[in-house]
């Protein structure tokens, strides 16, 4: 029972700290499937991780701290958009002037709002929300019905944005927009507003993800705190084969990799920590090797698209 | 149309630029007249008008990250508060950037020069040598072992500054501290500026708790706060119940950690009980505010010395927060022995820290 337990507890980690990586993964793939090549997430995630601070802050609730971050991450969505669908620049080059310009703008709005000071500003956080009866069930039921309002949220979109890609007819038109936007085109489909909305929906999204970092895993934003989480939602969704359960699959084999070398670090079985570091990036390159097929990309990805 | 909306974004963006460039700090001095200097003068002797010198700090990182180098912002920030000088710093520089950084405030006779990191150890030696007119300032991280020594070469206007035996007193509060028998102390990387602290915790906590397990390692980050409060957590769900570390804004997940489990932690580099209330017991800080004011002084007033420039705790070169009124909720024993502890080893009644 003892072991069961602990196993539960490390279920329970590994399910926390997926959440913002899935999130952040389940907006790019939906930029993906409109044929977007956007890696971008990590700027998009750190300027929403510092907006759910000042929103919480500012108005006292969570939520709306979620809110302005959602509303931060629309608006890098947007610019992201009319550089890359309207003008039609480079998307790749475009992603990382993303990533800058969230890692500069979140340190300098930080240090407009709270100061340069040692200590951080504390707000209101996220709190584990049990479900009844559920959250009873030996083992996994803590790990599963025991957490943040965000972390089901995340686990949720899972099979909605699966139905909605796969199942719906909205979803056939934005994949078809992703792997031949001139036939779309042809066939009636705005182009365009699709991907305008895929790209604004995707953002936001993925800063769901970041306001979970620092209004949900802790209640105070740090400066550079994402530390690469965007980047590996990117390989999640080339993981997890272009699919919302192959991405769900690909973050919790990767924070797994986080518990195993918080376990071995506590046991103090002597490994140098720079191994350790490298545990879940290894055991993300071993699985992949194991279960490796291709993945196949939408087609149009990265191509952009001129009318006419 | 398109290209229209694409031409007038860029000449914005150039604009943009040019503006931001346009507010670039004023305080450059003025190349025009040099000072005359002979070689030699520097070591000693000359004095020199506080309020005419001038001091730049080169920072490896961020002015706002909650360790190493918020604390020498802090530090250039105190001389200008006090001398009236203008506090000047350059952030985030990397190692192959740093000499020419270094050669362009040397030219402009700048009289101190903080180069904050011993990873830019070469690039100082280099630039001192070339520069005799300007002091140099290294800041290093010493181990308690003094294997530290043999790094440090001798030139006349390089110093290698900093605090030693931070751990020790560290570990001795968290031997006091602890109910269980298990303390943890978390690096953020096997830098000198964090193994020195590291190096000190077994020594101190055997100085107040000879039965404590100590476990000391590393989080191989420091800036992922969420990554940061899982392991502490890891560690707190084994039992360790006084938790402390030093891994910039990295550590501050650890004190979130402890605050959510209800069991002590300690501050580092900064007063930062206000990050866990709950938890953050005390405080401790590298006291280079002080430190630098007093390396200060001695150019001023011409008694600069050069080579390892170590701060003790008897020098006042490590200081400890207030209590924020953990000493009435601390029992009794406790708060005694601590404040007990902390006099003696300043006073270098435990042995010569």
């Amino acid at each position: 029972m003892d072991l069961l337990q602990t196993i539960g507890g490390y279920l329970f980690t590994d399910i926390r700290m997926a959440a913002p990586v899935l999130l952040a993964g389940l907006g790019l793939l939906l930029m993906n499937w409109s044929g977007l090549l956007n890696i971008g997430a990590e700027g998009t995630m750190l300027i929403a991780a510092l907006a759910a601070v000042a929103g919480s802050h500012y108005f006292g609730s969570v939520w709306m701290g979620l809110l302005l971050a959602m509303l931060a991450g629309a608006v890098f969505g947007l610019l992201f958009a009319v550089l890359t669908v309207t003008l039609r620049a480079n998307q790749t080059v475009v992603g990382a002037a993303i990533n800058i310009l969230g890692l500069s703008l979140s340190t300098t709005l930080n240090r407009v709002l709270f100061g340069v000071e040692t200590t951080v500003t504390k707000v209101d956080s996220f709190k584990v929300l049990e479900i009844p009866l559920l959250s009873k069930i030996p083992v996994i039921g803590q790990a599963f019905f025991a957490q943040m309002p965000i972390v089901y949220i995340a686990f949720l979109l899972v099979p909605v944005m699966h139905y909605f890609l796969f199942k719906t007819k909205p979803g056939l038109n934005l994949r078809s927009v992703g792997e031949n936007p001139r036939v779309a085109d042809t066939l009636g489909i705005n182009v365009y507003r699709t991907q305008y909305l895929a790209t604004i929906i995707g953002s936001m999204i993925i800063a769901a993800g970041g306001a979970f970092l620092s209004t949900g895993l802790l209640n105070f934003f740090t400066e550079d705190m994402v530390a690469g989480r965007g980047y590996i939602a990117l390989a999640a969704v080339i993981f997890g084969k272009y699919k919302p359960a192959g991405i769900m699959i690909a973050a919790m084999i990767f924070m797994a990799g986080n518990v195993v070398s918080n376990v071995l670090q506590v046991a103090g079985v002597g490994i140098p920590y720079t191994f350790l570091t490298m545990i879940p990036y290894i055991l993300t390159i071993v699985a992949l090797t194991i279960f490796a097929s291709r993945a196949v990309a939408p087609a149009s990805l990265g191509k952009p698209y001129k009318r006419g | 149309m398109k290209k229209c909306l694409a031409v007038l974004l860029a000449v914005l963006l150039v604009f943009g630029a040019v503006a931001i460039a346009g507010c670039a700090p004023k305080d450059q001095p003025d190349a025009s007249k040099p000072k005359e200097t002979k070689a030699g003068e520097v070591d000693g002797g000359e004095k020199k008008d506080p309020s005419k010198m001038k001091v730049v700090a080169l920072l490896s990182g961020v002015i706002t990250d909650n360790g190493w180098n918020q604390i020498c912002y802090e530090s250039v920030k105190n001389l200008a508060d006090k001398y009236g000088i203008a506090a000047e710093y350059n952030e985030n520089i990397a190692v192959s950037d740093m000499a020419e950084y270094i050669r362009t405030y040397a030219e402009e006779k700048y009289d101190m020069i903080i180069v904050h990191g011993s990873q830019f150890k070469a690039s100082a030696e280099e630039m001192a040598r070339k520069y005799p007119d300007s002091h140099f300032c290294l800041s290093y991280g010493f181990r308690v072992d003094e294997s530290t020594a043999d790094q440090v070469e001798d030139i006349p206007n390089l110093a290698y500054v900093g605090p030693v035996n931070m751990g020790v007193l560290i570990g001795a509060i968290m031997g006091i501290l602890t109910d269980n028998n298990k303390v943890v102390f978390l690096g953020g990387q096997d830098i000198p500026a964090i193994t020195d602290i590291v190096s000190g915790i077994k020594e101190g906590v055997s100085l107040t708790n000879k039965d404590a397990a100590v476990m000391t390692d590393y989080l191989g980050t420091l800036t992922d706060a969420d990554l940061a409060k899982e392991r502490a957590l890891a560690f707190i769900d084994d039992g360790y119940d006084v938790i402390s570390a030093s891994a910039n804004t990295a550590q501050l997940g650890c004190l979130h950690a402890a605050e959510e489990r209800g069991v002590y932690a300690l501050g580092f580099n900064g007063d930062q009980y206000g990050v866990a209330p709950n938890a953050v017991v005390l405080s401790v800080m590298r006291n280079y505010p002080a430190i630098y004011e007093d390396v200060f002084l001695s150019i001023a007033e011409g008694t600069w010395k050069s080579g390892m420039v170590v701060y003790t705790l008897k020098d006042n070169g490590t200081s400890v927060s207030d209590w924020h009124g953990w000493d009435k909720k601390l029992p009794k024993e406790k708060v005694d022995a601590i404040n007990d502890v902390i006099q003696k080893l300043y006073k270098g009644e435990l042995g010569d820290y």
